[in-house]
């Protein structure tokens, strides 16, 4: 049984769910940082939701919202051909809705601790918002934004619930790594998913030891 | 002949900071020069020079600068703080960690200069600040006279038409304080632009300001020329 | 910074997008206790139709919902008949093709080499302090074992025993890891067990459970599909079938527990 296959799938799909959600959690954290913003704890509970919601719950409303009955997924496959759900497209989208409430936590967390007056200094020096944001706020946030990039990534790795639903447990296809193990232990094959459990716990705990390190103030760096 | 560059200010507003709550009744009127703003600490001058900044609203009150209105309650006219044109040195200095001297001196450089000149503008100003060796070099390095000196020409390199300074001299030893007050003065006769420097310390008021502005718990209480409001204060 | 990444991700997606090129296999999806027949139903089937040909177990119902949201199957090996129902009422698979392999047989299985509750009254003994099934409200095993125990009269002293596995794998794994001291579970499953004992509940005692299978039509290999359900009720195929517990009304059990 090829082990790699699904290793390099899941791969991949973190790969671009961490990238996407990434992008669109920094976004988020900055929005929430914005003095004033209407409804920011709101916001925030929505974004968090998925990390409190249990993931078959998730992955009924992904399918619903993007299922081959729904606007979305009819939109989607009258323009390509072929159906969201039951796609590796559906795994990432997956993957990232499960990443995305760790780095907008960690990015706002990091955001929020970047000396406001630092941020005021560059706004009376000419710097519009997003400026003073992409050029003081980001570089001084970076080191807990990247800590929490590399949680979002170890999250989107270990997607099973969602994206057994969305994605189906497609051989070849969808078949991550989580829902190759999940095969394996369905189909009696203990030492399968013996030996894809230990590689995935390795490659989750070599990223979180990385995550660790980055977090740990360095002395003489500001 | 153009106008007089002044800057003028007049506002009301209420703000809760360090624990005292206060009541702001300000109205400004000030001229091209050093302009001192005394008072205790804790009277609202850093407030003031925020407003005037743009980084603080108050309730109701207008600010302007020379023919522009940079804030007007009434009208609805709220200038964002990068586009008055104002510029503001941090009683901490706020110097960016994360750049060198250039760094934070290019920050400041208008951006209709092109990049290849920025940099040179940039060198430009850290020498007439006697900094050009902190150029490459990181704010965490720098003694306290030479961030104030970065601060400043970061300030200027912005080329603004109002320069506020909170403070600026007191982390600062005399000598070094009277030394960097002396250049100070000399850079600001050379230009035609108001400005407001914030402080606690009555020589040092004596020292720079011909006229001083006296500051109580957020109401201007006096002002008049040096010598008068501390003989009689 | 930004634009490294953004290639790294472009380069690695590729695969993701190219894996379309290749020739689709015979996709099937398969109620969980076929796992292990189909590695010689596969093999046996090879033999005659050769071509790429892949194995996706999970939950009836699971597998049927997906089915009716498109899910790319060409035959669907569903765990009682309801399921098959609903993907074909669905429009998603059709409903000429549909064919009973199977009825479901209920057992009860221990660990032990021998003691094996031989009725479900047994159960209410205090040696048996938990009982393990599968959740009634999704499995079909798990249902009827709750209506055996029901109509044999035990299940009011045995309800505060009774543990819930998701499916009847789960439900095996309790009673394997010594969690729960039986499982009542299908027997296919307890035949693919190495060690254990298990008896078969009477037949009387629950509403028989046919599973069946169906040709689906969002695969896109639907002929293959049609062959391997032919094969599945030839007498090769029921040969394989009957060995892995899968009974036909009328058919004994290969082996003696």
């Amino acid at each position: 049984m090829s082990d790699l296959e699904p290793l390099l799938l899941s791969c991949e799909v973190a790969l671009l769910a961490t990238c996407i959600s990434s992008a669109l959690g920094v976004a988020l954290a900055g929005l929430l940082t914005l003095p004033r913003l209407w409804g920011r704890e709101l916001i925030d509970a929505a974004i968090t939701a998925p990390m409190v919601l249990p993931p078959t719950v998730l992955g009924y409303y992904l399918l619903v919202v993007l299922g081959r009955e729904s606007a979305l997924g009819r939109c989607f496959e009258a323009l390509f051909g072929s159906p969201i759900v039951f796609s590796p497209l559906g795994a990432v989208i997956a993957a990232t809705i499960g990443a995305l409430p760790l780095i907008t936590k960690a990015a706002r967390a990091a955001l929020e601790s970047v000396d406001a007056r630092l941020v005021g200094a560059a706004r009376t020096l000419g710097a519009g918002p997003v400026r003073a944001f992409v050029s003081v706020s980001l570089p001084l946030a970076r080191r807990g934004i990247l800590a929490g990039v590399m949680l979002g990534f170890a999250r989107a790795l270990g997607d099973f619930g969602m994206t057994l639903m969305v994605a189906g447990n497609i051989p070849g296809r969808t078949r991550t790594a989580s829902l190759a193990i999940y095969d394996a232990v369905l189909s009696g094959r203990d030492a399968d998913a013996t030996r894809l459990s230990l590689i995935m716990t390795a490659f989750a705990f070599a990223v979180l030891v990385g995550a660790g390190y980055l977090t740990r103030g360095r002395p003489n760096v500001f | 002949m153009s106008s007089e560059l002044r800057l003028s200010a007049r506002f009301r507003g209420e703000r809760v900071t360090a624990g005292a709550r206060f009541t702001f009744d300000v109205a400004l009127d000030l001229g091209p020069g050093l302009n001192v703003l005394f008072g205790p600490s804790g009277s609202g001058k850093t407030t003031i020079l925020s407003v005037l900044a743009g980084l603080l609203r108050p309730t109701e009150g207008r600010v302007t600068l020379a023919e522009r209105t940079l804030f007007d309650a009434a009208l609805g006219i709220d200038l964002p703080a990068n586009a008055r044109g104002v510029a503001l040195v941090f009683q901490s200095l706020a110097l960016f960690p994360h750049l060198d001297g250039l760094g934070n001196v290019s920050y400041g450089v208008p951006r209709s200069v092109p990049r290849r000149d920025r940099r040179d503008r940039a060198l430009s100003w850290l020498r007439r600040m006697r900094v050009e060796h902190l150029a490459k070099r990181h704010p965490h390095s720098f003694s306290g006279g030479e961030a104030q000196r970065v601060a400043l020409a970061r300030a200027l390199a912005s080329e603004p038409a109002a320069l506020l300074l909170d403070e600026p001299f007191s982390a600062l030893d005399q000598r070094l304080a009277a030394e960097l007050s002396d250049e100070l003065t000399r850079h600001v006769e050379a230009m035609p632009l108001p400005v407001v420097l914030v402080t606690h310390d009555p020589a040092l008021a004596l020292r720079l300001g011909r006229t001083v502005t006296l500051l109580e718990a957020g109401r201007i209480v006096r002002v008049g020329l040096a010598r008068d409001v501390f003989e009689s204060g | 910074m930004f634009s490294r990444r953004a290639w790294v991700a472009i380069f690695l997606a590729l695969p993701l997008g190219c894996q379309a090129k290749a020739p689709p296999p015979l996709r099937v999806a398969a109620a969980a206790d076929l796992a292990h027949a189909f590695d010689e139903i596969q093999a046996a089937f090879a033999a005659k139709t050769p071509g790429p040909l892949t194995l996706t177990v999970g939950a009836s119902g699971l597998l049927a919902k997906q089915i009716t949201e498109g899910a790319p199957f060409d035959l669907f090996l569903a765990a009682n008949s309801g399921y098959v129902e609903q993907v074909v009422r669905a429009s998603a698979c059709d409903g000429s093709t549909v064919h009973v392999y199977a009825r479901g047989r209920l057992v009860v299985w221990t660990k032990r080499a021998e003691g094996a509750p031989q009725t479900l009254a047994a159960l209410a003994e205090p040696r048996f302090e938990h009982i393990a099934i599968a959740n009634p409200e999704h499995a079909p095993y798990g249902a009827a074992a709750r209506d055996a125990l029901n109509r044999a009269k035990v299940w009011s002293q045995v309800a505060s025993r009774v543990v819930y596995g998701e499916n009847v794998q789960q439900a095996l794994e309790l009673a394997k890891t010594g969690n729960a001291d039986a499982a009542i579970v299908g027997l296919s499953l307890a035949l693919a067990q190495p060690s254990g004992s298990w008896a078969a509940v009477d037949e009387a005692l629950y509403a028989p459970i046919d599973q069946s299978l169906v040709v689906c039509k969002h695969g896109e290999n639907p002929a293959a599909a049609r062959r391997l359900a032919e094969f599945l009720s030839s007498p090769a195929g029921r040969t394989i079938l009957r060995k892995y517990g899968f009974l036909l009304p009328g058919e004994a059990v290969a082996k003696v527990p």
